[in-house]
C-alpha cells in the first residue's frame, strides 16, 4: 500500500536561532589586539565531545556536564576529545540533580536531595528543566561524583522510545511511576505480597528503561531508604554503577563555582545593578581569556528573552574573538564579538554554524538579564 | 562478510561522486550496531540508501516541510531531534569514533538521515550576507 503523506501547505519558515546568528561574511578580519598571547586564551581547545540533548528539555544537565568534564580534563591534563565512556560525565544522571526553587534555602549537602525533572515545589506541577549552575555546583562540590556514560547513557534510554509523546514524557513518567512503587511500599510496608509486587515491578521498570542489572536485593535496599531521593540514588544512580564507571570531580579541592551577575540583596530574582549586553560579552572573554569556559543560562530561542514564552535554553560558551569588515587599524573599520557556542544540539548543528562562532550581541540579544546567568569554574584564592 | 559487502558499497559509491562512508555506533536491541553514513545529495545518509530506490529517508529530504510540532514546555529541546517526530521517524543518537554525538531520523524501512541535515534542507537557516 502506498504512503500518504500529508503536507501542511506553505508554511511559514520556523525562524529558529536568531539568538545563534552568524556575522555577515564580511566580517572576516580577526582583531588580534583582542587575541593574543599577551592577553590569554581566545578559544578552549580541550573541549569535551559534542553531546546532543535530543528533543528533552535538559540542555542543564548537558551544560553542567561539559563544564565539569572540561575542568577535569584540564586538571588531569589529558585529551577532552578522545575519553572512554567510563571518563564522560552522564548527562541523563545529571538530570536528577535540581537545587530547590526556594534560593533562602542551602545547597543541599547530600547527593539524594534532588528533585528529578520537577521545578516546581508542587508535586503536582510537572515541567522538566533546571538550572545548569546549580546543578554543576551541587554535582561537582557537594556530590562530587557523578555516573559516567559506561552506567548512564541517554541513547540507551531513546533506543526504547517509540514515540514523541513517550520521549518527551518518559522520563518523568518513569520517574513518577517509581515514586508511586516507592511510596506503595511504604505504606504496605506490613503486606509482604504488597512489597513483593512493588518491587519485582520497579526491577521491571529499571531493566526496561535504564537498561541497568538489578538484584532483588539491591531493590530491597532501595526499598529501604528513608526517602524517595535516596530510594532512586541508590537504585539507578551513583549508588548502583561500579566504582569503575563513576566519574570524580578532580577540581573539588581547588575550584569555587562563581556566577554573574550578582542579584539584589533585597530580591535574588532581580539584578543588584543593571548589567549592559556588553558587559556581558566582556565577563565571557574575561572567563575565556582565564582558560576557562562558561556557561550560559537564559536564552531565549523564540521571543523576548524577558519574558520567554518561547523556548529556555542554556550553552557553553568556549570562546571569543573580535572580528572587522577590515584590517583593524583602519579608522573605518568595523568589529565586532563573536563567541564561540558548544551547543547541545549535536556535532552536526556544530559543523553546520561555523563551529559554533556567533554573533555574540545577537546572542545577548536574546538572552534575559537576570542574576546568576553566567557560571564558570575558578580557582579558590 | 558484510563488511566486505560495505566496503565494496563504499567504493562503487565513491565512484558515483557520493563521499566515502564514515561509521558511526547506534545503540538498537540492547547493542551497539555499527553503521556506515554517506553522503547522498549533499546530506548524510546511513549506506542503506545508496542500494534502496524507495530509501524513505531521502524520499522525505527531497520532497516539502513537514510543520513543526510545537510542544506545552517551554524549555528547549534539540529542534533537529524533534523534527524527526514531525517527519514520522523516530530520533536516535548516533556516535562517532570520539564519542561525538549525532541526531539522525530512524524511519520504519531502517533509512537514516541526518536530524539537523533535515531540518536545515526544510527550514533553511537566514544567511546575512
Amino acid at each position: 500500500m502506498r504512503l500518504i503523506y500529508l503536507f501542511i501547505g506553505l508554511l511559514p519558515s520556523f525562524a529558529l536561532g536568531s539568538a545563534f546568528t552568524q556575522l555577515p561574511k564580511a566580517f572576516s578580519v580577526p582583531d588580534k589586539r583582542e587575541c593574543s598571547e599577551r592577553l590569554g586564551v581566545c578559544e578552549i581547545r580541550n573541549m569535551p565531545r559534542v553531546a546532543s540533548q535530543d528533543g528533552l528539555g535538559i540542555c542543564y544537565a548537558c551544560v553542567a556536564a561539559t563544564m565539569m568534564q572540561t575542568e577535569n580534563c584540564r586538571k588531569l591534563n589529558i585529551d577532552c576529545s578522545n575519553l572512554e565512556k567510563s571518563q564522560l560525565i552522564s548527562q541523563l544522571d545529571l538530570t536528577r540533580i535540581v537545587a530547590p526553587q526556594d534560593p533562602g534555602r542551602q545547597a543541599p549537602m547530600a547527593r539524594s536531595a534532588y528533585k528529578g525533572l520537577k521545578t516546581s515545589p508542587d508535586d503536582n506541577v510537572k515541567e522538566s528543566g533546571g538550572d545548569p549552575h546549580s546543578t554543576a555546583l551541587i554535582a561537582s562540590l557537594v556530590t562530587k561524583k557523578v555516573a559516567s556514560e559506561a552506567c548512564v547513557s541517554l541513547d540507551v534510554i531513546l533506543s526504547k522510545m517509540y514515540d514523541r509523546k513517550e520521549t518527551i514524557e518518559a522520563q518523568e513518567a518513569m520517574w513518577d511511576r517509581m515514586k508511586s512503587y516507592y511510596d506503595d511500599y511504604r505504606k504496605n510496608k506490613e503486606c509482604i505480597a504488597c512489597t513483593n509486587k512493588a518491587y519485582a515491578t520497579a526491577i521491571e521498570e529499571i531493566d526496561k528503561n535504564l537498561d541497568l542489572k538489578v538484584s532483588k536485593e539491591e531493590v530491597l535496599r532501595a526499598f529501604g531508604q528513608d526517602t524517595y531521593e535516596k530510594f532512586l540514588d541508590e537504585l539507578t544512580g551513583a549508588n548502583k554503577c561500579s566504582a569503575a564507571n563513576m566519574v570524580a570531580f578532580e577540581s573539588v579541592k581547588t575550584v569555587k563555582y562563581e556566577q554573574f551577575p550578582d542579584a539584589s540583596e533585597n530580591n535574588p530574582k532581580k539584578l543588584k545593578n543593571p548589567v549592559t549586553d556588553e558587559e556581558f560579552i566582556k565577563k565571557m572573554r574575561d572567563i575565556v581569556r582565564s582558560g576557562r569556559p562558561a556557561a550560559l543560562s537564559g536564552v531565549c530561542l523564540v521571543g523576548d528573552p524577558e519574558n520567554c514564552k518561547g523556548k529556555n535554553h542554556a550553552v557553553v560558551i568556549a570562546g571569543h574573538r573580535k572580528v572587522c569588515d577590515r584590517e583593524p587599524s583602519d579608522p573605518k573599520a568595523v568589529c565586532k564579538d563573536s563567541v564561540k557556542v558548544v551547543n547541545c544540539w549535536g556535532q552536526t548543528w556544530q559543523n553546520d554554524n561555523n563551529d559554533g562562532w556567533v554573533d555574540a550581541a545577537a546572542l545577548m540579544k536574546q538572552t534575559a538579564k537576570k542574576p546568576n546567568i553566567l557560571g564558570w569554574f575558578e580557582d579558590k584564592k | 562478510m558484510l563488511k566486505i559487502i560495505l566496503v565494496i558499497s563504499i567504493l562503487v559509491v565513491s565512484s558515483y561522486g557520493h563521499s566515502a562512508g564514515a561509521e558511526f555506533k547506534y545503540y538498537v536491541n540492547g547493542q551497539y550496531k555499527s553503521i556506515v553514513i554517506v553522503k547522498i545529495d549533499g546530506l548524510n545518509f546511513n549506506s542503506s540508501c545508496l542500494k534502496e530506490t524507495s530509501c524513505k529517508a531521502l524520499r522525505i529530504s527531497r520532497g516539502v516541510a513537514f510543520k513543526i510540532h510545537e510542544t506545552n514546555s517551554s524549555l528547549a529541546g534539540n529542534p533537529g531531534a524533534n523534527y524527526c517526530w514531525d517527519v514520522g521517524a523516530k530520533n536516535r543518537i548516533l556516535k562517532d569514533s570520539k564519542n561525538n554525538e549525532y541526531d539522525f531520523c530512524v524511519f520504519d524501512d531502517g533509512s537514516m538521515i541526518d536530524a539537523w541535515n533535515l531540518y536545515a534542507k526544510h527550514y533553511p537557516p537566514k544567511r546575512i550576507e
